[in-house]
């Protein structure tokens, strides 16, 4: 019986799912300038990127502690540099920085307000992190995806991703040098109020030390006018047009052109052995500097980057990063403990144990079956 | 066929007692009167013909009148020296009969390459080859058989007769195992007869499957009251007489007893008695004993007294008892009779210079310095010359040194200062007055 | 980082530590490593490795794949060192503040260790009567300190050797015996079943040491061909029933006949029964009556007879030994003259390799009770103290000590001694390839075990359990053992010491012989 429906569904599946028109590449925004599938913006990567540097950037957080009105989180931010697949090690900054932030909801008039503090775990690490100010927004206001009320679980995220970008200017600064490369884990893409500010900052600075800014996405949910896998569609066009490069990038995929989206998208094959293609976008005042000569140089030093045998194709720095930025269930709970023996010391458990027992059902059930933290 | 004679541990001059001396002298004689009826082709004596290096000069002569009898009827004697009879340090008395040429000695050596080189000697009447080892001072003795050149020894030809004077492990009684002796495995092969010395036991073993012999006569009397002891027990005193048939290459070994007296042996068992009962059971005993005219009588006594000392017991008119129940020579050994307080200590040893060093290491062993002294001088004096190994070496030196007998014709008064400079210049008295000065 | 540091602890408790190597750390099963602390130092014993990965599982499975099937070309592990590492446990075995004592704290949490170096074990003093084994090891590396035990002490309190075939034992006891030989603290008598010690022309032995003619005595069946060794005759008068007790399996009935004959004719009772001689009851003025049967008496000849190989040559009348140990005739001071020899702090083997297990043990048993009475009695007179410790060296001690044989025979001279021979300075070397077989109140006994390799587990289990300190970690180390690789446990070491025992052969070589002595030959 079941057998019988499993063939039913795949079927189904079968039957809704048709490439025999792929189309092109769709954003549903007007915020993009879309370029069409085309067989001469396959590249081969072949360049000579042996003398850049490149730096990957990751973060990462954790609550601690939160009740639907705050969030108490612990964030990462890490970096490295490499030159191909060498580690370069350096004393200019502290490879990872740790902070708290409170995420706090304040209600007035109907209107959701945000506001997130931070405090530094080392007082060295205070100089490294965003301002405060920059940190509180409306929850209403358009840049934040979701819905009218925004669960502040994801909101609290946002001190790690300003952070993110307020450390990487350091990197840029103090670290790399013209014609290197810093690549930040994800897209290049705003998605809180203000944060478009760094990224700005980011861009202009990045291109006047001649540094290329860009960033490489893991995932993707593009499709295109067909309704089709853009990505999919993009390995299926690689097959048809009889592409043999063994390492390849399109470009250009698309353009981002409002201010929270900058960037000229490209697609990238990163190794002949790589099951995956990523997106990979540069700062696109940068993608005018960067001729084709250049362009296959940066992402040649990309590729060169990426010949772990556990995920060819993926840059090694970034799976370090990833895997240094990570905060972990086991570090949570010491930190846990320590706020909430401090609450209990101020005698202000009562006061917020209300709120918290509000969110934390799940918790006591993962205890039960075994979990353990979020 | 020819005939040999093998004598060994003869001792003379052994014991104080005149009586028991003459009997040991007239025991050799025996001996020796026999081997010229016999008419013996040679003698061969396996060393302590004499009880020390320097015996009584009447007695000496009268060992040399004996010996002169058997070599007037043209029988030649070989003789090795014995751990007795002789000392490496001062000439011995045996070196001036052997210089006289009273006796051959079968042990010329030479020295080859750290190897001992025996040579042979060839007896003129029977053309057989004699060599062998002269006695050594506990401990030696294996050291030179290891030396020995036996390839040498065994492809010499002929009929060769190995003398030697030492225990054989696998061979000694067990009443005689304590103290050094040698394996078998050190002595050549190929000889058709070892004759032995040392064990006061008499020995016969076929060796090399039956193809030659190793013997051990025993003393012809004995030298000690173990030794005269055991003869009561039923041990047989003598020499052998050894035959040779050339022809059928056999050879036989006759054993000749030399007995001059017979002696009475009994022991009484003391302990936990007292002075009169031990006096009562002394006594019981030598009225019941019958028939001792000219015989030897010892008596044993053993045990630990329940109380009072040995010196309590009157052990004199025991002897005098005797003797006029006319025994030759009377003993009463009291030295297994012990009191309650003392303390003993249980060496074993072959020699009564094994035995005093073992004592004496015994005993230096408990000594220590009194934690409590505080004169380094003094502690260091102790240190280096009266505790441990430094010690034992000053002890045995001190003994030697007293042991000293009388010069003849020395003053008493003489031999008293010569006896205490010696004994200060091994403690180093004047030593110890410079330093503590 | 300190440039020594080999590893860093990372996780663990007292049982069990977790050390992350350093990618060159080259950390070994068995090594030491040392934590430097303010105080002093902290050893640890590596007892298991195991490999750590930041990548998982099944990702590691896949890229192997990768690799073996060739569809990982030109691929490879980004920072390798970095990302698959080797992790050690280990445990703390000492805490070094000046004196040396069990440690009670946790090293330094992420704290580095190191190597152990030679210089770290300046605290192992020679004793005053040294016993040698060998030298410390760590892993599978010799570290230039010498184990020394205190003589008297370990040899009175038993030695256990464990250890499977070919796994070095013959060796050890070999160059224990070499280093020991002139040393006059000890006695030590070997039975040596293979006469494998004493060395011949063509093998290097005991013989070899420069001191063996002075302190080494051989006894064999052979030695008429070998100079300056003892023949191995026994006389039969110094056997006695007891001697047999434990050794040689007889009924009641045969026990009752031997203590008669010994009754009627003391020492020269084997004799008697030997030429066939009727045992009469000791009636004075009657008749004599015949006490034993006839056909007890046929059952205990055929028996001395497989046991002795003594037998009665009817065509000369001789009472004849086939393997010629035994005699009527001669060997009287043979075993007085082994006591003598041990009592003097010399060392006696004696060859048993042409003789049946059983006559092996019997000769032994006549030996050690000799011993045992002789000590019992020193003790009783106050001079204990004055003799030299003795043991017994004894292989395949299951035939003696093991439980079956103790049940089904009764206790032997040998467990009496394993028992209580340490209070009369008394003691074993026992060898055996399965401890497990003898007895817990045994093994407790026996205070020092020199553990060699072991393949079978049961049989590393029951050594684990009965050893000195806690080697409950230590299973996978023990059956790691090379060849001349060791642990000694021991209540006189202050932790379980790896060791590795030098060849002996090298130890020979390497000794410089004494210049040549000079001869003063005197006639």
């Amino acid at each position: 019986m079941l057998s019988e429906t499993i063939s039913r569904l795949i079927n189904g599946l079968h039957q809704n799912v048709n490439e025999y028109d792929l189309g092109d590449p769709y954003f549903q925004e007007d915020a993009y300038r879309i370029y069409p599938f085309a067989r001469e913006n396959f590249y081969p990567i072949n360049g000579n990127g042996s003398s850049r540097k490149i730096a990957f950037v990751d973060g990462g957080n954790q609550e601690l502690i939160g009740a639907p009105n705050f969030s108490v989180q612990l964030n990462r931010i890490y970096f490295n540099v490499f030159s191909e697949t060498q580690r370069i090690n350096q004393n200019e900054l502290p490879q990872a920085i740790d902070f708290f932030s409170v995420t706090l909801l304040n209600l007035n008039d109907n209107n959701t307000q945000y506001k997130t503090l931070l405090f530094a775990t080392k007082n060295d690490f205070s100089d490294y992190l965003p301002f405060e100010s920059h940190l509180s927004f409306d929850s209403t206001d358009r840049l934040i995806r979701g819905t009218t009320r925004t669960d502040i679980k994801e909101v609290a995220s946002v001190a790690r991703r300003f952070a993110e970008w307020n450390y990487s200017h350091f990197i840029i600064d103090r670290i790399l040098d013209k014609d290197d490369v810093l690549v930040s884990d994800g897209t290049l893409q705003t998605s809180f109020p203000n944060e478009v500010h760094y990224l700005d900052v980011l861009h202009e600075r990045a291109r006047n030390k001649g540094v290329t800014f860009s960033g490489l996405a893991k995932t993707s949910n593009m499709i295109t006018t067909t309704g089709l896998s853009l990505l999919g569609s993009l390995h299926k066009l690689v097959e048809d047009w009889g592409i043999n490069f063994e390492e390849w990038y399109y470009s250009p995929l698309a353009e981002g052109l409002s201010k929270d989206h900058s960037v000229i998208m490209t697609i990238v094959k990163l190794h002949k052995k790589a099951d995956h293609i990523f997106r990979y976008e540069i700062s696109n005042r940068q993608m005018k500097d960067l001729d084709d000569l250049n362009l296959n140089e940066v992402i040649t030093c990309l590729a060169k980057n990426s010949v772990d045998i556990g995920f060819p194709g993926y840059p090694y720095g970034l799976i370090d990063a990833d895997n240094n930025a990570r905060v972990r269930a086991n570090e949570i709970e010491t930190y846990r403990v320590m706020l909430l023996s401090e609450m209990s010391k101020l005698g202000l458990w009562k006061k917020f144990a209300h709120h918290m027992r509000s969110t934390d059902a799940h918790h006591i059930l993962n205890l039960l079956v075994g979990g353990y933290g979020r | 066929m020819f005939k040999f004679a093998h004598i060994t541990d003869c001792h003379l001059g052994a014991w104080r007692n005149p009586k028991l001396k003459e009997i040991n002298l007239k025991a050799f004689q025996k001996a020796i009167s026999i081997c010229v009826e016999e008419k013996v082709d040679f003698i061969a004596i396996t060393g302590d013909f004499f009880d020390v290096n320097v015996p009584e000069l009447d007695h000496v002569k009268r060992a040399v009148d004996i010996m002169i009898q058997a070599r007037r009827h043209g029988i030649e004697i070989y003789m090795i020296y014995g751990s007795h009879d002789f000392t490496a340090s001062t000439v011995s008395i045996i070196d001036i009969l052997h210089s006289a040429g009273l006796f051959i000695k079968p042990i010329e050596f030479e020295l080859i390459k750290d190897k001992i080189k025996l040579k042979f000697i060839q007896d003129k009447k029977t053309a057989f080859k004699i060599t062998g080892l002269s006695g050594r001072k506990t401990g030696l003795d294996s050291e030179y058989y290891n030396l020995l050149d036996i390839e040498a020894l065994e492809s010499e030809e002929d009929f060769k007769i190995f003398l030697f004077h030492a225990p054989i492990s696998e061979l000694t009684p067990v009443d005689l195992a304590h103290g050094e002796s040698i394996p078998l495995s050190l002595l050549p092969k190929g000889f058709i007869y070892y004759g032995g010395g040392h064990l006061h036991r008499r020995i016969e073993h076929k060796h090399d499957d039956g193809k030659s012999m190793i013997v051990y006569p025993g003393p012809l009397f004995g030298s000690t009251f173990t030794d005269l002891e055991d003869t009561a027990q039923g041990e047989r005193r003598g020499f052998y007489i050894i035959s040779y048939d050339n022809d059928n290459e056999t050879i036989r070994a006759n054993f000749i007893e030399t007995k001059i007296v017979d002696i009475v042996f009994n022991t009484i068992n003391v302990n936990q008695n007292t002075v009169k009962q031990i006096e009562d059971k002394i006594s019981s005993m030598v009225e019941q004993m019958e028939d001792l005219t000219n015989k030897i009588v010892l008596i044993k006594v053993k045990g630990t007294l329940a109380s009072g000392k040995r010196s309590d017991i009157n052990f004199s008119r025991f002897e005098e008892a005797l003797s006029a129940k006319r025994a030759l020579v009377s003993f009463i050994n009291r030295n297994n009779l012990v009191s309650p307080e003392t303390t003993q200590v249980k060496v074993f040893g072959t020699s009564i210079e094994e035995i005093e060093k073992k004592v004496i290491k015994e005993r230096i062993a408990s000594i220590k310095i009194d934690p409590a002294m505080t004169d380094e001088k003094v502690k260091n004096f102790i240190k280096s010359k009266l505790i441990s190994e430094h010690g034992e070496f000053t002890a045995n030196k001190l003994l030697l040194a007293l042991k000293k007998e009388k010069i003849e014709n020395e003053t008493l008064d003489d031999f008293e200062k010569r006896l205490m400079h010696e004994a200060k210049s091994v403690m180093g008295l004047s030593d110890i007055n410079k330093e503590i000065k | 980082m300190n440039a020594d540091c080999c590893g860093e602890i990372i996780a663990g408790g007292v049982e069990k530590l977790i050390i992350r190597q350093k990618s060159d750390g080259a950390i070994e099963l068995g090594d030491l490593l040392v934590e430097e602390r303010n105080e002093g130092k902290l050893f640890l014993q590596v007892f298991d490795l195991s490999y750590g990965s930041q990548i998982s599982q099944s990702s590691l499975e896949n890229i192997s794949g990768m690799r073996l099937e060739g569809s990982g070309v030109g691929l490879d592990f980004v920072e390798p060192h970095l990302r698959n590492y080797v992790l050690a446990l280990a445990r703390s075995i000492l805490y070094l503040t000046g004196s040396p004592h069990n440690p009670k704290i946790l090293p330094n949490f992420m704290g580095s260790v190191r190597h152990i170096k030679k210089e770290d074990l300046n605290f192992l003093i020679k004793p005053n009567n040294p016993l040698y084994f060998g030298k410390v090891r760590t892993g599978s590396k010799t570290l230039n300190a010498d184990v020394y035990l205190e003589g008297p002490d370990v040899l009175s309190h038993h030695i256990l050797i464990p250890a499977t075939t070919g796994r070095g034992k013959s060796n050890l006891i070999k160059v224990m015996l070499w280093d020991v030989l002139d040393k006059d603290f000890c006695g030590i008598l070997v039975l040596d079943a293979h006469d494998e010690y004493f060395g011949t022309a063509a093998a290097l032995g005991l013989r070899n040491h420069p001191q063996a003619a002075n302190y080494l005595k051989y006894y064999s069946p052979r030695a008429s061909a070998i100079r300056g060794a003892v023949g191995l005759v026994i006389n039969l008068r110094s056997i006695t029933p007891d001697h047999l007790k434990g050794i040689v399996d007889f009924t009641e009935t045969q026990w009752d006949a031997m203590y008669l004959a010994y009754q009627a004719y003391r020492e020269n009772w084997i004799s008697e029964i030997i030429r066939d001689t009727p045992i009469n009851s000791d009636v004075e003025g009657g008749e004599p009556e015949i006490r034993i049967a006839r056909g007890t008496l046929n059952v205990l000849r055929r028996k001395f007879n497989r046991l002795l190989g003594v037998y009665f040559d009817h065509t000369d009348n001789q009472l004849k030994c086939r393997t010629r140990a035994f005699s009527d005739t001669v060997g009287e001071s043979t075993v007085t003259q082994i006591i003598d020899t041990l009592e003097e702090g010399k060392k006696v083997v004696i060859d048993t390799s042409m003789l049946e297990d059983q006559t092996e043990l019997l000769i032994g048993s006549v030996v050690a009770h000799e011993i045992l009475d002789r000590h019992k009695s020193a003790k009783e007179e106050g001079i204990l103290e004055t003799k030299p410790v003795i043991s017994i060296v004894i292989e395949e001690a299951p035939r003696v000590l093991g439980d079956e044989v103790l049940r089904s025979s009764g206790s032997n001279i040998y467990s009496d001694i394993a028992r209580e021979g340490r209070k009369f300075k008394i003691g074993l070397i026992a060898i055996t390839q399965l401890t497990s077989v003898i007895p817990k109140t045994i093994l407790a006994n026996m205070n020092t075990k020199i553990i060699l390799g072991n393949e079978l587990a049961t049989e590393r289990s029951s050594i684990i359990q009965s050893t000195s300190q806690d080697l409950s970690t230590d299973d996978r180390n023990i059956a790691s053992l090379d060849k001349g690789e060791a642990i000694i446990s021991s209540n006189f070491t202050k932790f379980a010491v790896p060791m590795k025992i030098p060849l002996f052969e090298d130890i020979v070589k390497d000794m410089k012989t004494s210049p040549n002595k000079k001869i003063a030959v005197v006639t």
